[in-house]
């Protein structure tokens, strides 16, 4: 037994050392492109795009269910994006509520007979409608069918090249689409996707989509969150963008080639990630047609959302995740360590199966290990000693770097005290925060396994004043 | 390795931390102390500034922005501001003076800096500014470039803003250069110049494909009429992309000297011609094609028969003749495309 | 090291000038002397001798100190010349292959576009303000019509659907006050049926576009359409709703009469007359009755007035007399014989009701070397309306301290926009009120400060987008808190925020201004905009 256990230790802290040097390394891979940009005037690199007529017109999609609070101010703050040419199309998923009055009223909207091309086989549309005011708003009604076949009766509908799915929660900057769309513009349609960075609005002032003050809330439970953001955007996904095996735009703000969408067979109804699972499959599509397109992620924030302050709301999240993720690996398995696709079979699978999906069983039975170590001396004490050094190690000082790092790199937040109050409660992570999300993930594959359909609900304050 | 050694890196690790931590700190302390010291300067500049702008005589700003310290950084603001707020400032004269007198040294040494930002910032200044006395050293730059990243597409945007109208010919050294920079070479460049160059690429067919596409695709969107005659004879090109560029443009322009001309491209086999074809028909109203239309709704193209539909329904008969295709025509496609847009005027946008 | 082009420079500098000249009515003769002294020396230098000597010339027309006034429209001719040699060369050399007639028209020219279409109406004033033609919208009838007598356009583009009335009908009402403008009123619609095109020509429509319009063909349009105007408007003399001379009619007179005076050493008066409380004339019974209360108003003082007197329509409801050989005294008499009879005069709507009209006067009489009469008698008119109207007043040297006063507010927080925005109008001096400018950085601390006096007349420029509260906000605070009449509200907005600038003018803004700006145009626009309060 004790062998048993001595050997879970020397796992467990090697993989936890493993991991910690993989982060540190993959950021210095992202550093010097982020450092690069870091001082770029970014009104003057966009403000070309702004005038041009050539810019890729682009088609914006609003999901709703039982949305009709924020669906009317989610509709008006995207009127205030700086794009040169945009149309907005929202999709009323079925909705027991007033969402589809609400902006017929709001929009004065006229029903369309329109034709609609059938990309994609979605529930039935049951009425198109158009504003009077702005004609480039229009509302799809169509039974329910879930985010994904709402977004896939979106993509029927739009009439540009190019689209990105907004959600109801998050606020996009004013020129958060421009800054997004600037790399396939500027690779003149190389690239068929790109995700922007999402930051934490809570504690920030954001109106009319115009960020006025950032702040930093006053809860720990958020304030942790905006420290887990660093640590996923700056550490995770910037290095694998820049090697072109970046598996998830989710979470963030995508834009997404429509053809390319379309081919790959639009997004799956069938998980819960189907952002995530979209971007696997169009890498599989890029790889098995060997095509030298690319998806890039910019480390500039484009997209606020707010986080949940309850853990009750925290907990439902990150339930979630962890099963879209799970669904995802899952859908793809043949791709796991298939050498025909590349470093993405060979390198990015694996490391989301071991590192954000497994990750969550190691560092368990870690705090486990701990915990018998010292009080019940199932191991030795000094091996528990260890095992607890590196799990602080790895729960706090990589997120106390991640903070670092960010003020090394982006620096957003204004004050120094900013710094240095998320510097101590980064610090704290290991302690209580880590803990908490180790024991939902680990739920949250129990879960998967049982594959109960459950959409987060989560309780919106709005965010936009 | 005892565990003493562990707790001792342990402490090693965290200390470095925090050192870096008392770095940043101060360092974002006096970061922001310069950005409040710019912005105080800037705030207290922009009275002096704006009555320099109105009446050069009042130079009191030229004293003021002589003694501060952060001069660059504080009359670049107020440039950009003057710039972006007021019209036809491109030409003026005293945007030039000042942006030359004050910045001209600086800008020459950022072109050379070792930061990729701070030089793609230089060179978006030096077009807001218009500063024509920095194109020597421009010039010189693009000689020394070899490839074509964002920063010589930058540069070659640059250059046209200041009117240098060889940017095209070496712009047009690049084999990669896309359409996209040329269009926007020509949209920097002024008015006798840009008629020259457009000219210039259409009368010669040696130019690469891109350029030649670029210019057509220009004149479209700018809608330059006198251009008309070129671009119809460039519906005879034998590149397709060239004939689709002048499809496009046609479309885009409104108008057509000899409808004839457009016979051909309802029974091209590029999809892309039978569907701009069948949009000008639209727009410019020729009823002529009428029937032709009604056949391309049975295209085997989606978009070729959303387009013929489109323009039918432009026509002031076109809910009739949608009407009896919904019925009479023989192919199921076309009949439910017509029956889709049958009552659908309000849904053309635009 | 700075490669400055100086002719360009000296262009712009004279341009400025002389717009600063145009904003006035008159100019002192030093002034003018000073300006042509430097002038020909800076040509001298430049190269440009041509001009030199005619400013040479000019100079012996003008003594260096005389501080007599001097009304612009007499120094246009030499105005002209002086531009044309400064710019000739220069748009010779930008544009040689353009044999099109010049491509600008006057610059007090303003085209009011009635259209619901909001989008359509702001991509038509963007193309027609990047020409240099400054566009006011309305997007429905009411408002449209309200602007038309405001504003007093010089071209009218109506959509035959709007929300609240028929185009056909708005035309029709318009028709009569467009006719006595030589007003061209461009009917669009999106259906071209033959029969609304007979329709529109029979009502009095100078053309009928269809939509959509062919912008290339439609700015050229609309340009000559304005010089058209311009031209038969600089050849009549006459206001024809009243038969009353027009306002150029009375430059002129009044240039004669003062050089008369002064030679024959004889003296005259200036009367100003305003119609108390016109504008709700208009509002509750319609600008038809309006029109008629002008036209017999005009009608009794041109039977009243002895046949050397001239009378002139002055502005909107404002009307002048110019009384030769008569004291103020004398002025005061016949002004009270007129009012006596006009207090006779009913109006009636319908069969049923009627109603009277009184009017305001003032009065100043000339004397020697004497520059500011206008504005006296327009103090001194002013001064009647205040002490209660239906009376007149003659001014007298102690109520000089009464000066009627403009409030221009600017709200941005961009402290350069305001600025540049300020300056521009410490140029702007008119003669008949004072100019006072105040800045604020953002909606709350103007909405929390007390910027309001019931008696004075405010422009209000306001920045759409603003931290704190943003000015669509402020607006509709402003206009639910305070009375419309006295304060004019135009947006800065950017082209980007169209949807803000539709909800704007639903909600009560007069006007919007685009950043980019041309600075002068922004003087321009305002002075146009407020000029029916001080009418």
């Amino acid at each position: 037994m004790h062998t048993f256990f001595l050997i879970s230790s020397y796992v467990i802290i090697a993989y936890m050392l493993f991991s910690s040097l993989s982060y540190v390394g993959l950021f210095l891979l992202a550093f010097r492109k982020v450092k690069k940009e870091d001082n770029l005037d970014q009104k003057e690199s966009t403000e070309d795009l702004l005038k041009n007529q050539t810019t890729y017109p682009v088609s914006i999609l609003v999901p709703a269910y039982n949305e009709e609070i924020g669906v009317v101010s989610t509709v008006r703050s995207l009127l205030a994006l700086e794009y040169p040419k945009k149309e907005v199309i929202v999709i009323d998923d079925g909705s027991k509520d007033d969402t589809a009055a609400r902006m017929i009223e709001a929009f004065k909207m006229t029903k369309i007979p329109f034709a609609v091309r059938t990309h994609i086989q979605t529930a039935e549309v049951e009425a198109i409608y158009q504003s009077a005011t702005f004609p480039f708003i229009r509302l799809i009604q169509k039974a329910n069918g879930g985010k994904a076949d709402a977004l896939n009766a979106g993509i029927n509908l739009s009439k540009f090249p190019y689209f990105c799915a907004i959600d109801g929660d998050s606020i996009l900057e004013n020129d958060g689409l421009v800054k997004t769309m600037k790399p396939i513009i500027e690779s003149d349609g190389q690239i068929i996707a790109t995700g922007g960075s999402v930051r934490i609005a809570n504690g920030s002032t954001i109106s009319r989509s115009k960020v006025e003050k950032i702040d930093l809330p006053k809860q720990p439970l958020v304030l942790m969150q905006i420290v887990e953001y660093f640590r996923a955007f700056l550490i995770g996904r910037l290095a694998l963008s820049q090697l072109n095996i970046l598996l998830i735009v989710s979470g963030a703000f995508g834009v997404f080639n429509k053809e390319r969408v379309i081919q790959a067979g639009g997004y799956n109804k069938h998980t819960v990630g189907e952002d995530m699972e979209l971007v696997v499959r169009l890498h599989r599509l890029l790889k098995e047609e060997k095509s030298d397109q690319r998806i890039e992620y910019i480390p500039d924030p484009v997209c606020w959302t707010e986080a949940p302050e309850s853990l009750e709301v925290l907990r439902s999240q990150r339930l979630r995740w962890q099963r879209g993720l799970f669904e995802t690996l899952w859908t793809h398995k043949k791709m796991m360590l298939n050498p025909r696709y590349g470093a993405i079979g060979l390198f990015s699978m694996p490391y989301f199966l071991m590192v954000e999906l497994l990750g969550a069983v190691f560092e368990f039975f870690g705090y486990a290990i701990i915990f018998g170590g010292l009080f019940f001396s199932l191991v030795d004490p000094n091996v528990a000693l260890v095992l607890f050094i590196v799990t602080i190690f790895y729960g706090s000082f990589i997120s106390a770097l991640a903070v670092l790092l960010e003020e090394m790199t982006l620096h957003k937040y204004p004050k120094v005290s900013h710094l240095v109050r998320l510097y101590l409660w980064a610090l704290t992570e290991a302690f209580w925060y880590r803990p908490l999300v180790v024991l939902w993930r680990i739920q949250g594959i129990f879960i998967s396994f049982q594959k109960k359909a459950n959409w987060g609900d989560m309780k919106r304050k709005g965010i936009s004043s | 390795m005892t565990i003493n050694h562990i707790w001792m890196f342990s402490a090693f690790l965290f200390i470095s931390q925090l050192v870096l931590l008392v770095i940043l700190a101060f360092r974002k302390h006096r970061l922001s102390a310069k950005e409040q010291t710019i912005s105080n300067q800037y705030e207290s500049l922009t009275d002096s500034f704006s009555s320099y702008m109105m009446d050069p005589e009042d130079d009191r700003f030229i004293h003021e922005i002589s003694g501060i310290t952060h001069q660059t950084i504080v009359l670049e603001r107020l440039l950009n501001g003057y710039v972006s707020i007021t019209k036809g400032s491109i030409t003026s004269p005293l945007v030039a003076r000042l942006s030359e007198d004050f910045l001209t040294e600086t800008y020459t040494k950022q072109l050379a800096h070792s930061n990729w930002a701070m030089r793609m910032n230089t060179l978006y200044f030096i077009e807001d500014f218009h500063m024509q006395s920095l194109i020597p050293q421009l010039k010189e730059k693009l000689r020394n470039t070899t490839r074509l990243d964002q920063e010589t597409q930058q540069l070659i945007r640059t250059l046209a803003s200041l009117n240098e109208s060889d940017t095209l010919l070496e712009l047009a050294q690049f084999p990669s250069a896309p359409v996209r920079l040329y269009q926007d070479v020509f949209k920097r460049l002024e008015e006798p110049v840009m008629f020259e160059q457009l000219g210039a690429v259409l009368d010669d067919k040696n130019h690469p494909t891109a350029l030649r596409e670029a210019a057509i695709s220009y004149i479209g969107t700018a809608g330059l009429t006198r251009f008309l005659p070129q671009i119809e004879d460039e519906l005879q090109s034998p590149v397709e992309e060239i004939r689709i560029q002048a499809l496009k443009a046609i479309s885009h322009l409104h108008y057509l000297s000899e409808p004839n001309l457009l016979t051909p491209f309802f029974h091209s086999s590029a999809w892309q011609e039978r569907m701009f074809a069948s949009q000008i028909a639209g727009r410019l109203q020729l009823s002529r094609f009428k029937e032709m239309l009604g056949e391309l709704m049975g295209d085997s193209v989606w978009w070729v028969r959303y387009s013929s539909a489109e323009a039918l329904v432009q026509f002031s008969d076109g809910d009739i003749l949608l009407d009896h295709l919904s019925v009479n025509h023989p192919d199921r496609y076309a009949r439910d495309m017509a029956t889709q847009w049958k009552s659908s005027l309000l849904g053309s946008e635009e | 090291m700075a490669r400055t082009d100086y002719k360009k420079l000296l262009a712009t500098r004279t341009e400025q000038d002389f717009s600063k000249w145009a904003s006035q009515q008159h100019i002192q003769e030093q002034e003018v002397y000073r300006f042509l002294h430097t002038m020909k020396g800076t040509a001298g230098t430049i190269g440009l001798r041509e001009l030199s000597d005619f400013c040479e010339a000019q100079l012996e027309h003008f003594s260096e100190g005389s501080e007599t006034l001097l009304p612009i429209e007499s120094l246009k001719p030499f105005m002209a010349v002086v531009s044309n040699s400064i710019t000739v060369d220069e748009a010779a050399a930008v544009e040689p292959a353009s044999h099109s007639v010049e491509n600008t028209v006057a610059k007090e020219s303003f085209i009011l576009l009635i259209d619901a279409d909001a989008e359509f109406a702001s991509s038509i004033k963007e193309s027609l303000e990047a020409k240099g033609i400054p566009v006011v919208i309305a997007l429905d009838g009411k408002k449209g019509m309200e602007l038309f007598y405001t504003l007093q356009p010089q071209m009218v583009i109506v959509d035959l659907q709007l929300p609240d009335v028929d185009g056909f009908n708005l035309v029709n009402r318009i028709y009569e006050a467009a006719k006595s403008r030589y007003l061209p009123i461009a009917v669009i619609s999106a259906e071209d049926r033959i029969e609304l095109q007979i329709r529109a020509m029979e009502i009095g429509a100078t053309d009928f576009l269809t939509k959509p319009l062919t912008l290339p063909l439609f700015v050229p349009y609309v340009m000559n359409r304005l010089r058209n105007q311009e031209a038969i408007v600089q050849g009549t003399l006459y206001d024809d709703l009243t038969g009353a001379g027009n306002r150029r009619y009375f430059n002129d007179v009044f240039v004669q009469m003062t050089s008369l005076a002064e030679r024959a050493k004889s003296t005259f008066s200036l009367v100003l007359l305003d119609l108390d409380h016109f504008k709700k004339v208009n509002d509750s019974y319609g600008h038809p009755v309006g029109d008629e209360v002008l036209r017999t108003f005009s009608k009794l003082i041109l039977n009243t007035k002895r046949d050397s007197d001239h009378f002139f329509r002055y502005g909107g409801e404002e009307f002048a007399l110019l009384l030769p050989d008569t004291k103020a005294q004398a002025a005061v008499e016949l002004v009270d014989r007129i009012r006596a009879d006009f207090a006779k005069t009913p109006f009636s709507v319908g069969s049923t009701e009627s109603f009277h009209v009184t009017f305001s006067a003032g009065i100043s009489e000339y004397r020697r070397k004497q520059e500011t009469l206008v504005s006296k008698a327009d103090q001194a008119l002013y001064q009647a309306k205040k002490n209660g109207r239906d009376q007149t007043i003659v001014y007298e040297l102690t109520n000089s301290e009464l000066r009627r006063q403009l409030n221009i507010i600017i709200v941005d927080d961009d402290s350069l926009v305001r600025k540049l925005v300020a300056k521009q109008f410490s140029s702007w001096k008119p003669a008949d009120f004072d100019i006072y400018i105040e800045e604020y950085a953002d909606g709350v601390s103007f909405v929390e400060s007390s910027w309001y006096k019931p008696d004075e007349n405010y422009m209000i420029l306001l920045d759409g987008v603003m931290p704190k509260m943003d000015g669509l906000e402020v607006l509709s605070h402003v206009r639910s808190e305070y009375p419309d009449e006295n304060i004019v509200i135009s947006m800065l907005t950017s082209r980007t925020d169209e949807s803000d600038v539709i909800h704007a003018l639903k909600s009560g803004a007069d006007d919007y201004i685009v950043k980019p700006f041309y600075a002068q145009e922004v003087v321009a626009r305002v002075q146009r905009l407020t000029k029916r309060m001080f009418n």
